[in-house]
């Protein structure tokens, strides 16, 4: 068909008024949706400001307090509005700073109030030092408030998207310094000399620091040591290839790497410490489709393992299982005190009851010779609800978030259909901790 | 005339059960916060180490649960991942579309889940090769595995 010149420039005609009309809706589409997104960013960056001036308000009342009730009530305040801030801050598209210092220090500052108000609940007194970290803290609350509160005020006065408005500081910035730099960095850059804050909490600075204790009285062992080890650990038969994969470093325990290939040339890994050239974890990556071995097999296989390891007698906690593995957890017994922190892991598999991995950073960084105390005589019905029934009662040593360990009685029990596993204090006889055991087709966990 | 309702009523009947079968595919298999978290974070390492040896794959998903305890990150696996910036997964979308119930990644994430952490307690990792980022060149770095150099 040839078409004559009138019926070309309609055709013609036509696609231009279609793609027009298509361009035209998808342009406002464009539009809602970055408006959709700029309010979420406008959001976000209020609830922000908000949350940190309230931090600001309660940490200036907290100073001057010293009754546990107040600093009870002011400091989950704090560790509420620091959460809030925390999320929000990680909401915003700052992606051209790391903004790692300010997301510290929101969380330092509520787990550090949190911890001097247990400490003044257990009738202990707040230190001079402590009232030093307080007021440092309140200035670094100060600081960061008034400059979200100024950056808020240029916000809402222009009606700018949130990257803009970022980009504005960086102007603003360089009419005063030679390499300009936004709001957020200028920030991030004051919080330098934030100092390192070391307490009893789970974000102090002094779980950084830790040691492996079980490797403190072992000698140093050459890269060719570290191989035979990471041989014999395999086995000698079953290892095809193995190549040095360079060290780690900046890690505790530091560690010489192996990667290889097994004699039905699965793909393996494994770290040997420097220290005492113990095995840190091993990897493999075969996969399984044959279940043949029954749970009970499997973690006979585990504990027959751990038992040619030659390191004392353990026992299982809890498990995991599924994609034709087993994946237990071990901890040592110290008499019939199972050492918590001490943790061994092992993964099964469940056709052949090989040991397809084995992880032992728990082990390694905590166990050592351990005095035991004394353990107060048992008397649960204080603490915990009578309705409960307790199907068995264990000694323990459990790791608490801050780093220290506690000896505790560990209770199972069943109350209104849930199964349950309680920690209390064996020295005031205090609840430690409560887990909720959950047992279903992947095994049995604790929430 | 026959002919052409038949064709449109086929063409309907079509996309009806496209429509039924694509719902049907979106209902999420959560049955507890646990098959959310190893969705999200396979999904995550997917997108960034999906090439790489096992091991390496463990490590990121290792770097993910790091951040989650560490004071300079989200408190959450979900803030960790959709943190901005942080991952190419959440980047380009990849992070909502459901990867193969096969992949070798769940096995890997488990792992990680379960305590392994080839990383040595990284929190940052980059590929030499690509990284522009001024900023994460300075971090001390812990070790390599495959292309990625995993920092603190």
């Amino acid at each position: 068909m040839i078409f004559r010149r009138k019926q070309w420039l309609g055709l013609v005609a036509g696609i231009f008024a279609l793609l027009l009309s298509v361009s035209i809706v998808l342009a406002k589409k464009n539009t809602a949706n970055l408006l959709y997104l700029e309010n979420q960013n406008r959001r976000a960056f209020t609830e922000l400001t908000q949350s940190v001036r309230n931090i600001d308000v309660a940490l200036s009342k907290a100073i001057l307090t010293r009754e546990p009730a107040i600093l009870n009530q002011l400091s989950h305040e704090i560790t509420a509005n620091a959460a809030f801030a925390k999320s929000s801050l990680g909401q915003l598209p700052i992606t051209d700073v790391n903004l790692d210092k300010t997301q510290k220090y929101l969380a330092q500052v509520g787990d550090y109030t949190v911890y001097l108000a247990e400490k003044t609940q257990k009738n202990q007194s707040v230190s001079e030092e402590d009232v030093e970290t307080m007021l440092s803290l309140l200035g670094y609350a100060d600081h960061l408030s008034d400059t979200l509160l100024s950056l808020e005020e240029t916000y809402f006065n222009q009606n700018t998207t949130f990257s803009d408005m970022i980009e504005l500081t960086q102007k603003a910035n360089a009419a005063s310094e030679e390499e300009s730099d936004n709001q957020f960095t200028v920030l991030e850059q004051e919080f330098g000399n934030y100092p390192s804050l070391i307490y009893d909490g789970a974000f102090s600075d002094h779980l950084d620091n830790r040691q492996a204790e079980y490797l403190s009285d072992k000698v140093e062992i050459t890269k060719k040591e570290a191989q035979e080890a990471a041989r014999s650990f395999l086995g000698n038969e079953r290892v095809k290839s193995i190549k040095y994969n360079g060290e780690s470093q900046n890690t505790v325990p530091p560690t010489y790497n192996f990667t290889g290939k097994l004699a039905d040339d699965t793909d393996y890994a494994i770290d040997i410490t420097k220290q005492g050239g113990e095995v840190l974890y091993y990897l493999n990556s075969r996969q399984n489709h044959n279940n043949t071995l029954s749970v009970e097999q499997a973690m006979e296989k585990g504990m027959a393992f751990l038992s040619s390891l030659g390191k004392g007698n353990f026992t299982t906690s809890y498990y995991e299982i599924g994609d034709g593995f087993l994946t237990m957890n071990c901890c040592p017994l110290n008499g019939d005190i199972r050492e918590y922190p001490d943790l061994m892991k092992l993964r099964i598999s469940l056709d052949n009851g090989e040991i397809t991995a084995y992880e032992a950073k728990g082990y390694l960084m905590n166990h050592r010779e351990r005095s035991v105390p004394e353990f107060v005589p048992f008397h649960p019905e204080a603490y915990i609800s009578p309705k409960i029934e307790i199907s068995s009662v264990n000694r323990a040593l459990i790791p608490r978030d801050d780093g220290r360990e506690v000896y505790a009685y560990e209770l199972k029990g069943k109350l209104s259909e849930r199964d349950y596993l309680i920690y209390v204090n064996a020295q005031t006889g205090h609840t430690e901790q409560i887990l909720l055991v959950v047992e279903n087709e992947n095994g049995v966990l604790t929430e | 005339m026959n002919q052409k309702r038949m064709i449109i009523t086929i063409v309907l009947s079509a996309f009806f059960v496209v429509g039924v079968w694509s719902v049907a595919e979106q209902k999420a298999q959560s049955a507890n916060n646990y098959q959310t978290n190893l969705q999200l974070i396979a999904r995550a390492v997917n997108g960034e180490a999906r090439g790489e040896p096992y091991e390496g794959q463990v490590a990121v998903a290792a770097v993910i649960l790091n951040r989650v305890r560490h004071p300079s990150f989200p408190n959450t696996i979900a803030g960790v991942i959709y943190q901005p910036g942080a991952f190419t997964a959440v980047a380009d979308g990849q992070i909502n579309v459901p990867i193969d119930p096969k992949s070798t990644i769940y096995k890997a994430c488990t792992d990680a889940m379960n305590g392994w952490d080839p990383s040595g307690g990284a929190i940052y990792y980059f590929n030499p090769k690509t990284a522009t980022n001024k900023w994460i060149w300075s971090r001390p770095v812990i070790k390599t595995i495959g292309n990625h150099r995993f920092a603190k």
